[in-house]
């Protein structure tokens, strides 16, 4: 830890390069794996990283100061996320008021649920804080964790979790549910799964590619918004 | 490359307004950001090529900016300790009967396809 010394700019640089490093062999490793979910980038690329921790000997609360000049960077490539909002805007009128419901009711039930469940163990607050963004995009989701007191790393690490179940668990769900409508299976995908749910449904179709995204968009401004400010009213 | 520059400027400055904005309104500064680019997008009535190219390549290696964070997050998962299953447990039951149900609101309420371009499960499936 810093302890009032001056930033450790080559520890700071090897680690980030390191982490970049990490990110390009996993996105080959993902993509030699034909995009098998188990090879997710994410997960290959932050096991390498961990590994590399453990090897020399560097803790990770020591990686996470190294590395944080990339979180600087996270704010304004959210911003970035404008581009996909602004062009989803006719899926989302030709979804109607109902598809905008369906979006809404889902990423309504998907915190309540997380909440209720996790009533039943003794979890500190800010851990059940920082689930309440579990589907929503994680850049958005630090940031709303962030100004209601939750974990920002924890509430990445649920968000990126939650992602990755609901993709594994969408094909039996949608046999379940009967549901053969690529618009509904991409809403399904893109309010629950986010990013990485949206990612898979454009591996099923353009079509479900597009609901899944707008539903991205729509339950992540809407999280955003309603979040911090029922915190900021209620004062939860 | 002067076009890129202007974009990234774009972005920066977007994201500046947003942390501005931030100190009057209780909202995340990048979701202020996100609407301060929207409106300026709204105002222009299209997305400047360079800036699509620039937010497409960001958008898809957006992963590389979680792996800190993911790291930082096992020394909290570390202290749950026997609460660790329960912890998996409430997102994966969370994760599925939300997605249950957004998936059956999904088929019961959307408004008729007027395109009829059903999706053919079974293909899907293996795609």
């Amino acid at each position: 830890m810093l302890d009032g010394q001056s930033w450790p700019y080559l520890e700071s640089g090897v680690w980030v390069f390191i982490t970049l490093i990490a990110y390009m062999c996993a996105l080959y490793i993902f993509r030699v794996s034909k995009n098998n979910l188990m090879f997710h980038p994410i997960i290959i690329a932050a096991l390498m990283v961990a590994g590399l921790c453990i090897a020399s000997n560097t803790s990770f609360a020591d990686y996470a100061l190294y590395s944080s000049p990339m979180g600087w960077l996270l704010g304004p490539i959210t911003v970035a996320l404008a581009v996909p909002v602004y062009q989803q805007l006719q899926y989302l009128i030709a979804a109607g008021w109902r598809g905008f419901w369906v979006v809404l009711c889902g990423g309504m039930l998907a915190p309540v649920f997380t909440i209720l469940i996790m009533s039943l163990g003794e979890f500190s607050t800010d851990i059940k804080l920082s689930s309440l963004t579990k589907s929503i995009t994680t850049p958005l989701a630090i940031d709303t964790a962030n100004l209601i007191g939750g974990v920002p790393e924890l509430a990445a690490a649920i968000v990126i979790i939650t992602g990755l179940m609901g993709v594994l668990l969408s094909r039996l769900i949608f046999k379940i549910t009967h549901n053969n409508d690529q618009r509904a299976q991409g809403l399904a995908l893109g309010t629950i799964a986010h990013a990485i749910g949206t990612s898979h449904a454009l591996q099923l179709s353009q079509k479900t590619g597009v609901y899944s995204s707008m539903a991205l968009c729509v339950n992540g401004l809407v999280t955003a918004i309603v979040l911090p400010l029922f915190f900021y009213f209620f004062g939860a | 490359m002067l076009k890129l520059t202007l974009s990234c400027v774009a972005l920066l400055l977007s994201w500046i307004a947003g942390y501005g904005l931030s100190l009057i309104i209780a909202l995340p500064p990048a979701l202020l950001g996100l609407f301060v680019l929207f409106a300026v997008l709204t105002f222009l009535g299209h997305v400047p090529e360079a800036l699509f190219d620039l937010c497409q390549f960001l958008l898809r290696h957006f992963s590389l900016f979680f792996i800190p964070p993911i790291i930082a997050a096992w020394v909290y998962v570390k202290t749950l300790q026997q609460e660790l299953w329960l912890f998996l447990l409430a997102i994966l039951l969370s994760t599925f009967l939300s997605m249950l149900i957004t998936s059956w609101l999904g088929r019961r309420f959307l408004p008729e396809d007027k395109s009829q371009d059903k999706a053919n499960t079974e293909s899907d499936n293996n795609a």
